[in-house]
């Protein structure tokens, strides 16, 4: 397979939409940031700037604010996604952010870990069971974050 | 030209069976025939080529963001929106407008049809699948055989056999996951357990070679299936048309939907636009075999007949998706020759009926198509997929349907299918029932989960359509007779799933294909 990928194109994209390019990549480094750390190829960035404008066409002044405010953004996105059960612009963002590094062999440890590594059943279940409190932490955080940003779906209130 | 001795419309399952059941007869075959782009040659596995390609966008995602499609478009499975996959369904909606209330309907324009995705299971129906049916076991079995002989099918004569019939000609079964064998181990340590509560589980059947046949080499278990298509060990209709085309017994014309039909006492006329083209044609033959699938032979029907008030039938499998745990296996990497083919099959006989089951390993689709299903933190979710890769499987059981007058087709003024589903119906136990009664069973042998993790998947899902113009002893209008005339003409035949007056809680592609070489034999005895 070709490693080098040619920019992304789509058919019809909407008039405007490089306006929004600066914005959508400077929000790409930072979801980026909040799950992997370190720094986002070009690539991926270029991609999520395309795929937004494909996937989420209204501007996300939620996703805006989070940026502007660097407020952590996957408790944001865990307290919204419990209070309501629908497909939500934050979520899907983010999502968009795991598909393209998904795809990236760099990102394999973080989605299927090492290649032949077997951790021993008592670790495996220890990190599991930590999902409970680090759900509870995030989720509690995420609320704090909401109430106290004002923060909804459509932005700052 | 003179007439075709018949002409058959659509190249999936059912119609390539029904031409190729027609050899030695002018045979014209018209579809509209989507095929895949070119498609890469790719070696080895796709979790080999996920570690050593630094980046797989073009293959996975696509350059037109195809497998992006779920977030903001309505929900295709995830094995029909991979970019190399998405030609299978692509321009369906616009070819055939359906408007859908409670039902999630799945169609395809492509050369192959939906067994281009397909999961390639085939499961003979015994005399108790076909109750209700004109048709008998005896007089599909041959044809059955045949199908074996000509797709190669894999599997084992095991516990399944009394669902599945006894076929000595099965290569080897597909090699199974560490999750599907513990499993398969489990079962059968505690088979009397099992037995008490009606479930037998055994080996999957597969239209999948295990060894080479026919020019077609053996599965390498790349796991591509949701992003290529026409791997050759995976039977498709597509290589039997190829046959067919090559051996001159077949005339094929792609780019051709079909619009209509008029018949008269010696033939019958189509009517096509010409993709290409945007031109009407017209094409005579003595014999029309309608094989588009029960929807589009259903509308064909109804749109020659002009008939906008007529409500038919229209059946599919409901289906429950069960999440499977095997903790024993939890922190173990992930089993990468993993098949996503199903693993296993569970029948369970459950409040006089039987349901049937497909155990699956979670391999196959990307991990960001379920990263949110589970309801933790993103990082945590995605920690616990990682945890948990080998140790989870998933259950997929299908229910019987019968018809009800709340579940039905029309065709609208303006040329669409409207289709409404009420309550899914079937005559035994509600979705979820059955589940519940094989929790218990299933811990003991070390598997676990949860009925509130039972998912519904919206009808239609199954994509097990059916019952739309039923054969009956004596038909009515829009019904066909056992040999596959529909009611009402002399040389109209219906082929497809449309047939079918019932479900059985089972795949049905195989007899779909059965069903198809019976009428089209008998057919070609009649056509002089």
């Amino acid at each position: 397979m070709s490693c080098d990928s040619p920019q992304p194109r789509l058919k019809n994209l909407p008039p405007g939409h490089s306006d929004q390019t600066a914005l959508l990549e400077t929000e790409a480094r930072y979801l980026h940031g909040c799950f992997f750390g370190n720094s986002a190829p070009d690539d991926v960035i270029n991609r999520y700037v395309t795929a937004n404008i494909l996937c989420c066409p209204a501007p996300g002044s939620l996703t805006d604010t989070i940026v502007a405010r660097r407020l952590d953004a996957e408790a944001v996105e865990l307290f919204l996604r419990w209070r309501n059960k629908d497909s939500r612009i934050l979520t899907k963002k983010i999502r968009i952010i795991f598909y393209l590094v998904e795809v990236r062999s760099e990102y394999y440890p973080a989605f299927f870990g090492k290649a032949v590594h077997n951790e021993t059943r008592f670790r495996a279940a220890l990190g599991l069971l930590s999902a409970l409190p680090q759900t509870a932490w995030k989720y509690l955080k995420g609320a704090y974050l909401v109430h106290t940003n004002r923060l909804s779906e459509n932005g700052p209130v | 030209m003179a007439p075709f001795d018949a002409i058959v419309v659509g190249a999936g399952p059912a119609g390539v069976m029904a031409a190729r059941s027609l050899a030695g007869k002018r045979v014209l075959i018209l579809d509209v025939g989507r095929q895949p782009d070119s498609l890469p040659d790719l070696a080895g596995d796709l979790y080999s080529l996920r570690q050593s390609q630094p980046d797989l966008f073009d293959l996975l995602i696509g350059k037109d963001f195809d497998s992006l499609h779920n977030l903001h478009n309505e929900p295709l499975s995830l094995k029909l929106k991979a970019p190399l996959m998405r030609y299978i369904v692509d321009d369906a909606r616009s070819l055939a407008p359906v408007r859908s209330q409670n039902f999630n309907a799945t169609m395809s324009f492509a050369a192959g049809g939906l067994a281009n995705a397909w999961g390639a299971g085939v499961y003979r129906f015994t005399a108790r699948d076909l109750e209700g049916f004109p048709v008998g076991k005896p007089e599909l079995e041959p044809f059955y055989d045949e199908l074996t002989e000509h797709m190669g099918v894999s599997g084992a004569n095991d516990d399944l056999t009394p669902s599945f019939g006894n076929d000595p000609a099965l290569q080897p079964p597909i090699e199974l996951s560490r999750f599907a064998s513990d499993l398969q181990t489990g079962y059968q340590r505690k088979r009397a357990l099992f037995a008490r509560l009606g479930v037998s589980i055994g080996r999957t059947r597969l239209a999948v070679l295990t060894r080479p046949h026919r020019g077609r080499p053996p599965y390498n278990y790349g796991n591509f299936e949701f992003f290529r298509p026409h791997d050759p060990s995976v039977y498709n209709p597509v290589y039997t048309l190829r046959e067919l085309i090559r051996a001159g017994h077949v005339r094929y014309e792609p780019q051709h939907l079909v619009l209509r039909f008029a018949q008269s006492a010696d033939d019958v006329t189509v009517t096509t636009r010409n993709l290409q083209t945007g031109a009407h044609e017209v094409f005579e033959s003595r014999t029309l075999i309608l094989a588009a699938g029960a929807l589009n032979s259903a509308k064909l029907v109804l749109e020659s007949n002009n008939d906008h008030e007529t409500r038919l039938p229209l059946l599919d499998n409901p289906m429950t998706c069960l999440p499977l745990f095997r903790p024993n296996r939890i922190g173990q990497a992930l089993d990468t020759y993993d098949s996503s083919l199903g693993q296993l099959i569970l029948i369970h006989e459950f409040q006089g009926t039987v349901l049937q089951g497909s155990v699956y390993g979670t391999a196959g689709p990307l991990r960001s198509d379920i990263l949110f299903e589970l309801p933790f933190s993103i990082t945590a979710n995605l920690a616990w997929l990682r945890r948990t890769a080998a140790a989870t499987g998933l259950l997929m059981m299908f229910y019987p349907a019968d018809p009800h007058p709340d579940n039905y087709l029309q065709l609208a003024t303006d040329g669409a299918l409207e289709l409404r589903y009420g309550q899914p119906v079937t005559k035994g136990p509600a979705r979820g029932v059955g589940e519940k009664a094989l929790i218990p069973a299933l811990r003991k042998i070390g598997f676990y989960t949860a009925a509130a993790l039972c998912q519904y998947p919206p009808m239609g899902s199954g994509i097990h359509y059916a019952g739309t113009l039923p054969m009956r002893e004596k038909p009515g209008r829009y019904e066909l007779y056992p040999d596959g005339r529909l009611h009402g003409s002399q040389n109209i035949y219906v082929v497809d799933g449309a047939c079918f007056p019932r479900l059985p809680a089972k795949n049905l592609t195989l007899t779909i294909m059965a069903n198809a070489m019976r009428i089209a034999s008998r057919l070609r005895h009649r056509i002089l």
